[in-house]
C-alpha cells in the first residue's frame, strides 16, 4: 500500500456495490467489514429509528419492507411524473413521493429523503470498509453508472458522491469499467460485448474499442429481469410445495418470506458449484389451528433450477440478439465477451450465453467483482502519472434542439470528448416569426418528447419576414466540467440569448448544500458521541475502582489521620458520577473523569504507603 | 385498610390467574392472606392456583410418571380408594403433586426407592393411608389442594402433627426388611397406554394376591427411619391383612416382587379396559375405581366449581383499568414483572390513551428489555448457535424464535438481530433470552 492518499473504485450497483484499489498495478476488491466482497445496496431504517446499511438492511427488507429501500438505482436523478419513473415506482413497497421540482423523494419514517442521500449512504457506508481497511481517510473515487445513464442520473450519482464525502474523480460507464478490468484498454481493438446480469438489472452492451477510446456503441436488457427473478421462482416452487403439504401459505408470513427470500439465494449461489441444494429451514410458521411450528426441507436439484427460470435465460438471449442487430454485429464479428453480475456464475446462464456468442468468455476476473475493479483501474490512472490508460471525458448521450415536427436536431453526438464547441444555423419554421423557442434536449431519439429536456429559453426580436429567410446560428458550449451552454444569435440583428444548462440530480444548489452541512452536523455529532462514550466507559472504569478501593482505605486508614474528610470527598465524586453518567452530558462526565482519576490515584498510593494492596 | 389491601391483591391475583401467570398469582394471594388471613376468596383461590400449578407440574413431569391425560381414575371424598400396585423397586419415584380429587386415590407406596420425601396430605381427603414405603428415598406426595376436594382442610397442625393419621409413608425401611425379588412384571402392564393416557383398568384385588408371594409387613412406628422434622409423616398405620391398601397412584420403576413378609400384598391392575368401556371412568371396566352414586358427574362439577370462582365479574371499565394498575403495581412490587407487564397490556388494552398505564407500560417494558438483555453478553457481541441442524428441529420453538434463530449464524451482533428481527425489542430479547436458556445459542 502506498503512502498516497488512497483511491478508490466504487460499483455503485443496482442490487449489491463493490469497491475496489490498485495495488503495484493490480485492482483488489475491499472487503467489507462483514468479511463479504459485495455489499447489497440498500438503506433502512428500522423501527426504533436506526439507520440500517447493507447486508443487515436487506436481512429485514421483508420484515420491515415500507423502511427499506432498493433497487433505489433505477430511480436516481430521474422526474417523478416520467414514464420510466411510473414503472418503476410500480410495486416498490417503500413510500415514493414527488419533490418540490418534480424530482424523487422517499419517505422512510417521518424523513422525506432524497435518492442522492439514499445513495450516499451505501458510498459512505463503501467508503467506511475502504477507511477501516486502509487506516486512514479515503476522500476521492471513481463511481460507475449504467451506459444509459444521461446526464441528470450523472450528476445525481455525483450529487452522492458528494454528500458522502467523496471527491468523484470520474463517473464511467460500467461495461467500459469490465473492459478495462480485463486490460483491454491498449491490447483489444475491435468490438467486445458485455452482457451483464445482476441482481436487478440485466444489460448488454457492445463497445468498440480503439487506441484506448472507449466507444458504446449498443446498449440494451431489462432493468427489471436479473437476480431476483430466480430467486422468486424457487420461492414460488418452495410456497406451492408447501402449501400442497400443510395447506399454509408461507407468502402471508412476512417472517416465513424473508427467510424464504435468503434460503432460495443461498441455494441458487449452491447450485453453481453443486447439483443439488439442501434447503432447511425448521420452525418456519405457525400451523393453522395452532400447534408446534412446521419446518420446511426440500432439495433443490439444478435440473428443477434450470427448468423453473428457463423463459428467464431465454429472455436474457432475446435482448442480447436486439442489441447485436442495433449495433449491426453478428456474434462472430465480437472479438471478446465479458461476463458481469453474479448471476452469471449460474451454469446454465453460461451455457445459452456461450452457445449465443459462439465463443468462451474472459476468465480470470470474478464477474460481480470486474466492474469495482475497472473503476479501481481507472482511479489510479487518474491519480497516478505512471498509468498507462486513461480515459477521457465524453458526453454519454447526444446533445440537440428540438426542430419543427417535433424532431431533434443532433448537435453533438454522444462519446464526443469534452470540452467542445458546435454551431449549427437554423432558421424561421413560419411566416412573419418573430420569436423561436430553442428546447436543449439529450437523448439518442429522433423524436422530441422522447428525449431528456434540460432546458429552454425564447429569442425574441426576430424581423418578421417569410419563413426560412432568418438565420439564427446556435451554439452548443461544453466545458471540462460537463457544463453546457447554449446560446442563439440573430445574425442579422446580433440579438442573442442564451441559458447555461447544469445537469442536475434532482437536488437544487441550495439543497444540495443544506445536505451537506447537514452531514457536517452530523460528523460533529457522531464525533462528540463517540468522544461521550469513551468517556461514559472511562468514567464506569472509575466508579467501579473507586467502590473497590474505597472500603480498603476506610480499613486501612481507621484510627489515622487520613480519614473522613478524603473519603468523604471520594463518596460525594461518587454520587457525581452517577448522576453524570444518568445524564450524559458530555462536560459533567469529563469532569467527573477528571475527579474521579484523581481519587482512584490518591487511594491506590494511599494503599501503596501502607502496604494495603 | 389492610382487609382492603387484600382485596386489592385478591382481585389482581385473579386477572393473573385468568391470564395463566398461577405463579404470579399464588404469590398474590399468599400476600393477601399475610394481610387478611381469613379472606375466604384468597383461600379458595389459593387452593385453585396451587391445583393448577400441580397439574401444571404433574404434565410437565420429566418421569412421565404422572399424566392426566385421559382417564386415570378418581376418587371422590369418602369413597374407598381402588386399589393400585406399589412400586416395589422405584429408585427415583417422584409424584408430582396433583389434587387428590383429579388424580383418585393417593399413591402407593414405594418398596425400595431411594429418597422418600412426602408433603403434608390431608388424611380425610385421601382414604386409607397408604403401607409405608419400604425403601424410598425419593418419593414425593405432595400436597393436596381442598378447594378441589372439597371436604374443608384439616387444621394445619393436622397436616404437621405426628401421628397415625398423617397419612403419607416417610419411613425407609431398606435396613429393616429384605429387599424383594422382582416382579413379574413389567413396566407396560404397570402403566399401560402412556401415548394415549390411558390406564389399564386393574383388576379386582383378590385376583392379584395369588400372584404375589405374602408382602412383608409395614415395620412398627418405632422402627421407621424418619426424616428429621417430620415425624408426623412417617407412621401410617398397618393396613389390615386383607385390606387394598395402595390406591390408585402409579409409582414408577417396580421391579421388584415383595419379600416374603406378612404385609397386605397391593394390587397390580395389568386388566385392560374391557371392549365396551369408552374409558377408565367406565365403571363396566373397573369395578376398581366404581365411583360413588353421582361420583363421575361430582367430580366434573368440582372441576367446574374451582374454575367459576376466578371469573371476574364484570365491572365498570374504569375500575378494572384501576385494579389492574394497582395489581401491576404490586406484581412490581414483588419484582414479577413479567406478570405486571400482563397486567398493565390488559389495561392498556382497556385504556388505550391512559398516560399513566402508557408511562408504566414503558419502565416495565424498559425494565424486562433490561433483565432480558443481561443474559446477553453485550449488544456488540456476536452469538453463536451452539446445536446442529438436526438437534435444532427437535426444540420446542415458534415461528418467531425460529425466525431469530435462522438469524443467527456468527456474524450478526446481537444489536443486528435487534434491528433485524422485525419484532419489539422486548420481544426479540424475551426470545434471545429464552434460546440462551435453553442452551440453543450462545451469549456472545
Amino acid at each position: 500500500m502506498s503512502d498516497s492518499e488512497p483511491v478508490v473504485g466504487i460499483d455503485l450497483g443496482t442490487t449489491n456495490s463493490v469497491v475496489a484499489y490498485t495495488t503495484n498495478g493490480t485492482a483488489v476488491v475491499i472487503k467489507n467489514r462483514g468479511g463479504s466482497n459485495l455489499t447489497p445496496s440498500m438503506f433502512a431504517v428500522s423501527k426504533a429509528g436506526k439507520q440500517l446499511v447493507g447486508n443487515i438492511a436487506k436481512r429485514q427488507s421483508i420484515t420491515n419492507p415500507i423502511d427499506t429501500v432498493y433497487a433505489s438505482k433505477r430511480l436516481i436523478g430521474r422526474k417523478f411524473s416520467t414514464e420510466a419513473t411510473q414503472k418503476a415506482i410500480k410495486g416498490l413497497p417503500y413510500r415514493v413521493i414527488a419533490g418540490e421540482h418534480d424530482d424523487i423523494r422517499i419517505q422512510l419514517g417521518d424523513k422525506q429523503w432524497s435518492l442522492p442521500e439514499i445513495s450516499a449512504q451505501i458510498l459512505k457506508e463503501l467508503k467506511a470498509d475502504a477507511e477501516a481497511f486502509f487506516g486512514r481517510p479515503v476522500r476521492q473515487a471513481v463511481i460507475t453508472v449504467p451506459a444509459y445513464f444521461n446526464d441528470g442520473q450523472r450528476q445525481a450519482t455525483k450529487d452522492a458522491g458528494r454528500i458522502a464525502g467523496l471527491d468523484v474523480l470520474r463517473i464511467i460507464n460500467e461495461p467500459t469499467a469490465a473492459a478495462l478490468a480485463y486490460g483491454f484498454g491498449k491490447e483489444v481493438n475491435g468490438k467486445i460485448a458485455v452482457f451483464d446480469l445482476g441482481g436487478g438489472t440485466f444489460d448488454v452492451s457492445v463497445l468498440e474499442l480503439s487506441n484506448g477510446v472507449f466507444d458504446v456503441i449498443a446498449t440494451g436488457g431489462d432493468t427489471f429481469l436479473g437476480g431476483e427473478d430466480f430467486d422468486d421462482r424457487v420461492i414460488n416452487w418452495l410456497v406451492t410445495d408447501f402449501q400442497k403439504d400443510h395447506n399454509v401459505d408461507l407468502r402471508s408470513d412476512r417472517m416465513a418470506l424473508q427467510r424464504l427470500k435468503d434460503a432460495a439465494e443461498k441455494a441458487k449461489i449452491e447450485l453453481s458449484s453443486s447439483l443439488e441444494a439442501q434447503i432447511n429451514l425448521p420452525f418456519i410458521c405457525a400451523p393453522q389451528g395452532g400447534g408446534a411450528a412446521l419446518h420446511l426441507q426440500k432439495t433443490l436439484t439444478r435440473a428443477q433450477f434450470d427448468s423453473l427460470t428457463e423463459d428467464l435465460v431465454a429472455r436474457t438471449i432475446t435482448l442480447c440478439e436486439q442489441v447485436l442487430t442495433d449495433a449491426k454485429v453478428r456474434p462472430a464479428d465480437l472479438k471478446e465477451m465479458i461476463l458481469v453480475g453474479g448471476m452469471t456464475r449460474v451454469p446454465k446462464v453460461m451455457d445459452s450465453v456461450k452457445a449465443y456468442f459462439r465463443r468462451d468468455p474472459c476468465k480470470g476476473v470474478h464477474p460481480d467483482e470486474v466492474v469495482a475493479l475497472g473503476a479501481a483501474v481507472q482511479a489510479h490512472a487518474l491519480t497516478n502519472e505512471d498509468a498507462n490508460v486513461l480515459l477521457l471525458d465524453v458526453t454519454p448521450q447526444s446533445l440537440g434542439v428540438a426542430i419543427a415536427g417535433g424532431y431533434v436536431r443532433r448537435l453533438i453526438p454522444k462519446n464526443t470528448t469534452v470540452p467542445t464547441s458546435i454551431t449549427e444555423v437554423f432558421t424561421t419554421s413560419k411566416d412573419q416569426q418573430s420569436t423561436v423557442k430553442i428546447m436543449v434536449l439529450q437523448g439518442e431519439s429522433e423524436i422530441a418528447h422522447k428525449n431528456e429536456l434540460l432546458g429552454e429559453f425564447l429569442l425574441t426580436g426576430l424581423r418578421t419576414t417569410r419563413r426560412g429567410e432568418i438565420d439564427v446560428d446556435v451554439t452548443f458550449d461544453i466545458n471540462s466540467e460537463g457544463i453546457v451552454s447554449v446560446s442563439a444569435k440573430d445574425r442579422e440583428t446580433g440579438q442573442q440569448q442564451s441559458i447555461r444548462v447544469t445537469a442536475s440530480g434532482g437536488l437544487t444548489s441550495d439543497e444540495l448544500k443544506k445536505i451537506l452541512e447537514e452531514q457536517s452536523d452530523f460528523a460533529l455529532e457522531a464525533k462528540a458521541n463517540e468522544e461521550l462514550t469513551a468517556k461514559r466507559a472511562e468514567l464506569t472504569q472509575l466508579v467501579s475502582d473507586t467502590r473497590t478501593l474505597l472500603p480498603k482505605v476506610e480499613t486501612a486508614t481507621s484510627g489515622s489521620d487520613f480519614g473522613a474528610d478524603a473519603l468523604q470527598r471520594a463518596r460525594k465524586a461518587l454520587d457525581a458520577a452517577e448522576i453524570a453518567l444518568n445524564t450524559g452530558q458530555l462536560q459533567s462526565v469529563s469532569e467527573s473523569v477528571d475527579t474521579l482519576g484523581k481519587t482512584v490515584a490518591l487511594f491506590r498510593g494511599v494503599l501503596e504507603r501502607l502496604g494495603a494492596r | 385498610m389492610s382487609n382492603e389491601r387484600a382485596i386489592q391483591l385478591v382481585d389482581a391475583a385473579t386477572w393473573l390467574q385468568l391470564s395463566g401467570d398461577t405463579e404470579g398469582a399464588r404469590r398474590l394471594f399468599e400476600q393477601a392472606l399475610k394481610l387478611d388471613p381469613g379472606n375466604v376468596k384468597a383461600l379458595e383461590h389459593l387452593a385453585g392456583t396451587r391445583a393448577t400449578s400441580s397439574i401444571e407440574d404433574a404434565t410437565s413431569s420429566p418421569s412421565g410418571v404422572v399424566s392426566l391425560d385421559g382417564d386415570w381414575g378418581a376418587a371422590t371424598t369418602g369413597e374407598a380408594p381402588p386399589p393400585a400396585p406399589p412400586s416395589w423397586d422405584a429408585e427415583s419415584t417422584r409424584v408430582a403433586p396433583v389434587p387428590a380429587a383429579l388424580l383418585g386415590p393417593p399413591p402407593p407406596p414405594t418398596w425400595d426407592s431411594e429418597t422418600t420425601r412426602v408433603a403434608p396430605v390431608s388424611a380425610s381427603l385421601l382414604g386409607p393411608p397408604p403401607p409405608p414405603s419400604w425403601d424410598g428415598e425419593s418419593t414425593r406426595v405432595a400436597a393436596v389442594p381442598s378447594a378441589l376436594l372439597g371436604p374443608p382442610p384439616p387444621p394445619a397442625d393436622a397436616l404437621t402433627a405426628p401421628g397415625p393419621t398423617a397419612t403419607a409413608p416417610m419411613a425407609s425401611f431398606n435396613d429393616t426388611l429384605p429387599r424383594p425379588p422382582p416382579l413379574p412384571l413389567n413396566e407396560d402392564t404397570l402403566f399401560g397406554d402412556m401415548e394415549s393416557g390411558v390406564r389399564p383398568a386393574p383388576k379386582p384385588a383378590t385376583e392379584e394376591f395369588a400372584s404375589f408371594p405374602p408382602m412383608p409387613p409395614p415395620p412398627p412406628a418405632d422402627d421407621a427411619k424418619t426424616l428429621p422434622g417430620l415425624p408426623a409423616l412417617v407412621a401410617p398405620p398397618p393396613p389390615a391383612d386383607d385390606e387394598v391398601t395402595t390406591p390408585g397412584m402409579i409409582v414408577a420403576d417396580a421391579g421388584f416382587a415383595a419379600p416374603d413378609a406378612p404385609l397386605s400384598v397391593p394390587v397390580v391392575h395389568e386388566a385392560p379396559l374391557a371392549a365396551t368401556a369408552n374409558s377408565a371412568w367406565d365403571a363396566r371396566s373397573d369395578p376398581g375405581i366404581q365411583l360413588a352414586s353421582g361420583g363421575e358427574a361430582k367430580a366434573m362439577e368440582l372441576l367446574a366449581a374451582a374454575s367459576a370462582v376466578v371469573i371476574p365479574p364484570a365491572e365498570p371499565q374504569g375500575e378494572s383499568v384501576d385494579r389492574l394498575m394497582r395489581g401491576a403495581k404490586d406484581l412490581l412490587d414483588l419484582d414479577d414483572h413479567t406478570g405486571a407487564m400482563e397486567l398493565i397490556l390488559k389495561a392498556k388494552a382497556l385504556a388505550p390513551n391512559d398516560p399513566e398505564v402508557e408511562a408504566m407500560r414503558e419502565r416495565s417494558e424498559a425494565t424486562l428489555v433490561a433483565m432480558f438483555e443481561s443474559k446477553l453478553r453485550g449488544l456488540q457481541a456476536v452469538p453463536r448457535v451452539l446445536l446442529k441442524d438436526d438437534e435444532i428441529i427437535w426444540l420446542n420453538l415458534d415461528h418467531r424464535a425460529g425466525f431469530v434463530l435462522a438469524q443467527i449464524d456468527a456474524s450478526v451482533t446481537f444489536d443486528d438481530i435487534f434491528s433485524l428481527s422485525g419484532m419489539s425489542r422486548l420481544d426479540t430479547a424475551r426470545i434471545l433470552a429464552q434460546l440462551i436458556d435453553e442452551g440453543v445459542i450462545s451469549r456472545g
